[in-house]
């Protein structure tokens, strides 16, 4: 029989990391779109076998841009948001609302799914479809 | 939101991530792994970097590179197993990484025949 080898789950780590240590949760939740967002810009180059590089110049921005936005640290502006969904095509989805109430602005199948942020008596969903 | 891939850490690897203290390199470290497991094979250099020598074994590597730190993965279907890590900017910690991940590796050799 084989003896399998001893392993941690990255949701019961991150879980962990969470619990341990308050100041990173609260910089893991408030970067939520940063990260949505450069998941979404490598999931488009690796569609489209672009660099770096060849993405910045789609989008009319040079390649630190996209360096800075794929780094996943840093929540981009509303302006960001609105050129990368004009160029690439990317739908984005921000909700905030009180943590009380059901939203009423995305489907709750969303809402579920993606809510970010509980703790501080306000609900985030951030979401994107390519 | 559910991941299409399954990430698991050795528990050696478990152990050696203690030794990693700063918050800002701790959380660029879980950045890079949560995008592995949102992307598998779709995520992209300068984020991941096959080991040259080392088939199969793939280093992760937070905020682009710049940082010190490296995981040091291997995928079998689905799933990646984060064998090691890396943790100080030093030729020989990651040299000492990645022989401690080529004797790990095997380990996750029955992930094979599921």
């Amino acid at each position: 029989m084989t003896v399998q080898p001893k392993t941690v789950s990255h949701e019961t780590l991150l879980a962990e990391e969470m619990a341990r240590d308050p100041a990173f949760r609260e910089e893991w939740e408030r970067t939520a779109l940063a990260r949505l967002v450069a998941v979404q810009l490598i999931k488009y180059r690796a569609a489209n076998k672009l660099s770096q590089r060849a993405l910045a110049e789609r989008l009319g921005k040079k390649q630190p841009y996209v360096a800075r936005l794929e780094a996943g640290d840093t929540n981009p502006d509303f302006e960001t948001l609105v050129n990368i969904s004009r160029a690439l095509g990317i739908e984005f989805v921000i909700d905030i609302a009180p943590a009380a109430k059901t939203p009423r602005l995305v489907p709750q199948e969303v809402a579920a799914e993606h809510a970010t942020k509980r703790r501080s008596g306000v609900s985030v969903v951030v979401a994107a479809a390519g | 939101m559910d991941a299409p891939f399954i990430v698991l850490y050795d528990a050696d690897a478990v152990r050696e991530l203690e030794s990693l203290k700063g918050r800002q390199e701790r959380t660029a470290l879980f950045t890079v792994i949560g995008k592995l497991r949102m992307l598998g094979p779709g995520l992209l250099p300068p984020h991941v970097k096959s080991l040259k020598g080392e088939p199969g074994l793939l280093e992760l590597r937070p905020r682009q590179g710049s940082s010190a730190v490296r995981a040091i993965c291997r995928r079998i279907a689905n799933v990646y197993v984060i064998l090691t890590f890396s943790i100080k900017a030093d030729k020989a910690d990651f040299d000492g990484a990645v022989a401690a991940a080529r004797e790990r590796s095997p380990r996750y050799d029955w992930l094979t025949l599921r």
